[in-house]
């Protein structure tokens, strides 16, 4: 595959990664850089008293390095990718360093030792059945520990919630890591990281509020529920599905657009979400990707680029999240349709409205949006003139700005309450990520 | 919305102060309450918040606006530039390469051509830390990115709506700012607005800005400065008579040198067969008053005490006069230097030898800065060819340095300074970061043998065992880049020192330089 810079700087955690990644993406900053067929590495002269070695796997664009920095990919990482595309001649065509070639075949063997793994494990059912049981007697208890929670805050009333301390959150968020229902417990802990300083915490705190009720109250009763909301439910309260049973279901084909990507720490945790959007089907799909600590992310979804492959939906009343199932080949990136305008986009959200009352963030894809300014916040207008809310989150702002010079762009976003972050824009028949 | 607001504002107080009844519901959840309502009053508030939450989301509409839009950017009439150009741009800027960007923007605005969009943000970011690029960066932005420049206030350096606004209603450094943007533009323009705003300004604003007028000075400036020379404050005489004195026919100057001219005299003694001529100072006491209106202090105490100059040198000389001296060094400062030999009816030649031979020396910093002032070539020439017996004479300022420098500062007003570029070349050997200090001054690209010269000196010092990593900071030699042609990179391994540690040494010395001239060959291949 060709990489461009955009591809590369799309992998970076953070801005200042951006920055300092770009700063190494030097000759100079190289003592050594070589590729091979599956790798690129190099050395690079840090602090320390030896250079710091960084390499990257090409077959799936994974990282490592030798340096103590906890992003993913670290600054060398990009540095030496984006060396790698600015100046091919330096990486001089040579058998790989021992210590790249130990490591790439390690990564070998590992694939290979997961495959057949899978192959072996025999689940034991009955025990399954067991477990399972146990633990929806935990959610259970902790369930109706929670409702009274709940219930308390709303006898007493939210005006006090800006006054509570972090250990009031904390301690109703671990008694149910306790009652192993973890997505309850984000649930609380988003309710006490909520901005109290904003203008509408106390919307923003009522509807957390109410959503997790109607977490309970549909875990209550989750037998009587249709299918699709069960599962919503189940994973709302934090019941997870195994990949690998999931893989066994029937995919999606398509040729899917890797709209954009969004890296976030959320404590020892590095969350990636990619959004997605499968052209013949109309799709969108969220693939999520986790690391812990100084773990690698998937990095093999690239924002800005396409393939035909077939992704499994997990299962909810709503399709969003996904798993890649098989990635048959890269495709040229098409030219592709949205909704019309933000009427279109209500009629849809409308309608996912009255199948889950739980939606978060979700994809859009809209023609003719002109960014323009009004009274310190930016503004997104369709062509009937309706607007919406640009995410103040967004800092590509500029860039932006630039392609549009004030004229409609057909754009993808990430909606997030009433606000929408842009994640790309079509310009000159190309698909840029910003 | 407002049956959500309503039930947000309740939800506030708590079930412990309102009741379900107050609430105002829409029709359908009122209608349906009697089916689910039950005796617990915060679960009923719950199932409210949950209904109202949904109806009102799956309700929700984007406003409609009618407020007029900012106006696009018009139609581009520059044709964009090749992919390439674009990648060589984006590494410009990541490298920080100032100097080849200042080159590539050049070539861009030469072949008519603008910038890629998505280069703009970061070229307008770039442009607000290097104020030397903004008449080029106009021209190879587009429309598009003039458009943008209006709309980001960071940006506004570029639009000319912000040079009137921040005259009137900016602060002093914006005024500064913006009158030396116009002075350098437009220097007429730039006497309009100071004199039609001069008296309501305070004395330190009107001496602020009067320095910006350094920029173009000519004689057309010399009526309103001349004027300024009655200002109530000291701070602006100052200021007006500094600038005069840069006027070589300014009426100021006329002033001093009629009073003056007769202070140097030649005094011709001894016999018909050895006749013997020197300088001689008749200095009249005390201080005639136009010369003291004329910013000449009498006072030695007070003009040391004044005397700001850092120079060691100028230091040295002027303390080294008594107070009449003091007077005829402050004179010899600001006279072109040529009109002393003139007066005497003496070649320049004969008029330095005199001050070389007998203890006048001292006088000789302020004729040097005299030169520099009215670039005054003939006088800057005739120093320059005695100058090892003049930095001998300066040995006792102790600043080898400072009369490097001295040198340097002349040679940079000869119109053909190439005549000494060798001469800065044997700075290598021993004075490396003079060398790299005095670059500029040749500020043209270098002929190849000059160049290879350059690069074998660097070689030669990477092999030698005087090699000191400092001296050869890849940093410092980087900025031969903007000096030597691209085609020194054919010449590359014919250059590299033969020793495995003078190699190591010349890799490390000059790989920002190679990376550079690497760069500054793309810039070059994209628009030959």
């Amino acid at each position: 595959m060709t990489w461009t810079e955009e591809q590369i700087l799309a992998l970076s955690p953070d801005a200042s990664s951006t920055k300092s990644g770009k700063d190494l993406a030097k000759p100079t900053k190289w003592v050594t850089a070589g590729v091979s067929g599956r790798a690129l590495w190099g050395e690079c002269q840090g602090s320390g008293s030896l250079p710091y070695r960084t390499q990257i796997d090409l077959r799936d664009t994974a990282f490592k390095c030798t340096c103590p920095s906890r992003k993913f990919p670290c600054k060398h990482g990009l540095g030496l990718f984006l060396l790698y595309v600015h100046q091919p001649v330096v990486f001089k065509q040579v058998e790989e360093a021992d210590w790249v070639k130990e490591w790439i075949d390690k990564r070998g063997d590992k694939l290979q030792k997961k495959v057949e793994t899978k192959t072996e494990d025999i689940p034991d059912t009955k025990a399954q059945a067991k477990r399972i049981e146990a633990r929806k007697a935990k959610v259970e208890a902790g369930v109706e520990e929670i409702e009274l929670w709940i219930k308390d805050l709303i006898r007493n009333g939210l005006i006090t919630a800006p006054d509570k301390s972090p250990k009031f959150w904390q301690t109703a968020a671990s008694r149910m890591v306790d009652a192993q229902a973890p997505g309850l417990a984000n649930m609380i802990r988003s309710l006490g990281e909520l901005n109290y300083f904003s203008d509408n915490w106390q919307s923003l705190a009522l509807q957390q509020l109410t959503k997790l009720y109607l977490a309970v109250q549909g875990f209550k009763r989750i037998d009587t529920l249709p299918e699709a909301l069960q599962a919503d439910i189940r994973s709302m309260i934090g019941w997870t599905q195994k990949a690998e049973e999931l893989k066994t279901a029937d995919g999606l084909h398509d040729h899917w657009l890797v709209l954009g990507r969004q890296t976030e720490q959320e404590g020892d945790i590095t969350v990636q979400r990619n959004w997605l959007y499968g052209v013949k089907n109309q799709q969108f799909a969220l693939i999520l990707n986790f690391a812990y600590r100084t773990q690698t992310v998937d990095l093999s979804l690239v924002p800005g680029t396409a393939m035909e492959a077939e992704l499994v939906f997990y299962p909810g009343s709503i399709p969003l999240r996904a798993l890649l199932k098989e990635r048959i080949r890269t495709v040229e990136f098409p030219e592709t349709a949205g909704f019309a305008d933000w009427q279109a986009v209500s009629q849809v959200y409308a309608t996912q409205c009255t199948l889950s009352p739980w939606i978060h963030q979700w994809p859009v894809i809209v023609e003719n949006i002109t960014v323009f300014p009004q009274e310190k916040q930016w503004l997104l207008k369709d062509s009937g003139n309706r607007v919406a809310m640009l995410d103040k989150k967004f800092d590509k702002l500029w860039k932006l700005l630039a392609y549009s010079g004030g004229h409609p762009l057909t754009m993808s976003f990430v909606r997030e309450d009433d606000c929408f972050l842009p994640l790309g824009l079509w310009f000159k028949q190309r698909y840029l990520v910003l | 919305m407002e049956f959500w607001e309503q039930i947000t504002k309740a939800s506030l107080l708590g079930t412990a102060r309102h009741t379900i009844a107050e609430l105002p519901l829409p029709a359908a959840i009122k209608q349906s309450l009697g089916e689910w309502e039950s005796t617990d009053k915060e679960e009923n508030f719950l199932k409210i918040a949950a209904l109202v939450m949904n109806y009102a989301n799956a309700g929700k509409e984007f406003p409609q606006i009618q407020a007029s839009l900012p106006k696009p950017s018009e139609p581009e009439t520059l044709a964009l530039c090749s992919r390439e150009a674009t990648e060589v741009l984006r590494r410009i800027i990541y490298d920080k390469q100032d100097d080849l960007l200042e080159l590539f923007l050049q070539e861009l605005a030469r072949n008519n051509q603008r910038i890629s969009e998505e280069l703009i943000p970061e070229l307008l970011e770039t442009g607000k830390e290097h104020p030397e690029l903004k008449p080029v960066l106009l021209k190879v932005i587009g429309k598009r990115g003039e458009w943008l420049a209006d709309l980001n206030p960071d940006w506004a350096y570029l639009s000319s709506i912000f040079t009137e606004d921040a005259w009137h209603t900016g602060k002093l450094e914006e005024r500064k700012e913006v009158l030396e943007k116009i002075r350098r533009q437009d220097p007429a323009k730039a006497r309009e607005w100071i004199q039609e705003v001069w008296k309501t300004e305070n004395a330190n604003t009107k001496a602020a800005l009067l320095q910006v007028f350094v920029n173009n000075l000519s004689m057309a400036d010399e009526p309103m400065l001349e004027e300024m020379l009655t200002d109530k404050s000291q701070k602006v005489r100052e200021v007006a008579s500094k600038l005069l004195y840069q006027l070589a026919g300014s009426r100021l100057i006329s002033r001093v040198w009629e009073e003056t001219k007769s202070w140097v005299v030649l005094k011709k003694s001894g016999s018909l067969l050895s006749k013997k001529t020197r300088l001689e100072l008749h200095i009249p006491k005390p201080l005639p008053d136009i010369l003291i209106h004329s910013g000449i202090e009498p006072n030695r105490d007070k003009f040391l005490k004044e005397f700001t100059s850092r120079n060691p040198i100028q230091k040295w000389a002027v303390n080294g006069c008594t107070e009449t001296e003091i007077w005829i060094y402050q004179v010899m400062s600001v006279i072109p230097p040529s009109w002393w030999p003139e007066q005497l009816k003496i070649d320049t030649a004969t008029f330095v030898g005199f001050l070389l031979n007998n203890d006048y020396s001292k006088f000789l910093p302020a004729l040097f800065g005299a030169s520099l002032l009215h670039k005054d070539i003939p006088f800057a020439n005739v120093l320059l060819k005695v100058f090892a017996d003049i930095s001998k004479l300066f040995k006792p300022a102790k600043a080898d340095a400072e009369v490097v420098g001295l040198k340097y500062e002349l040679i940079n007003i000869l119109p053909d300074k190439q005549t000494y570029l060798e001469d800065l070349l044997n700075l290598l050997d021993n004075d490396n970061y003079l060398f790299y200090s005095y670059l500029q001054i040749f500020d043209y690209e270098w002929p190849m043998p000059v160049a290879i010269k350059a690069l074998k000196k660097i070689a030669e010092k990477c092999s030698s065992n005087q090699y000191y990593y400092y001296y050869y900071d890849a940093r410092q030699v980087q900025k031969l880049s903007h000096y030597l042609p691209v085609q020194v990179l054919r010449e590359w391994p014919s250059l590299e020192p033969s020793g495995e540690i003078g190699k190591a040494r010349w890799q490390q010395a000059t790989a920002l330089l190679l990376n550079s001239l690497d760069l500054k060959k793309r810039v070059n291949d994209v628009f030959s």
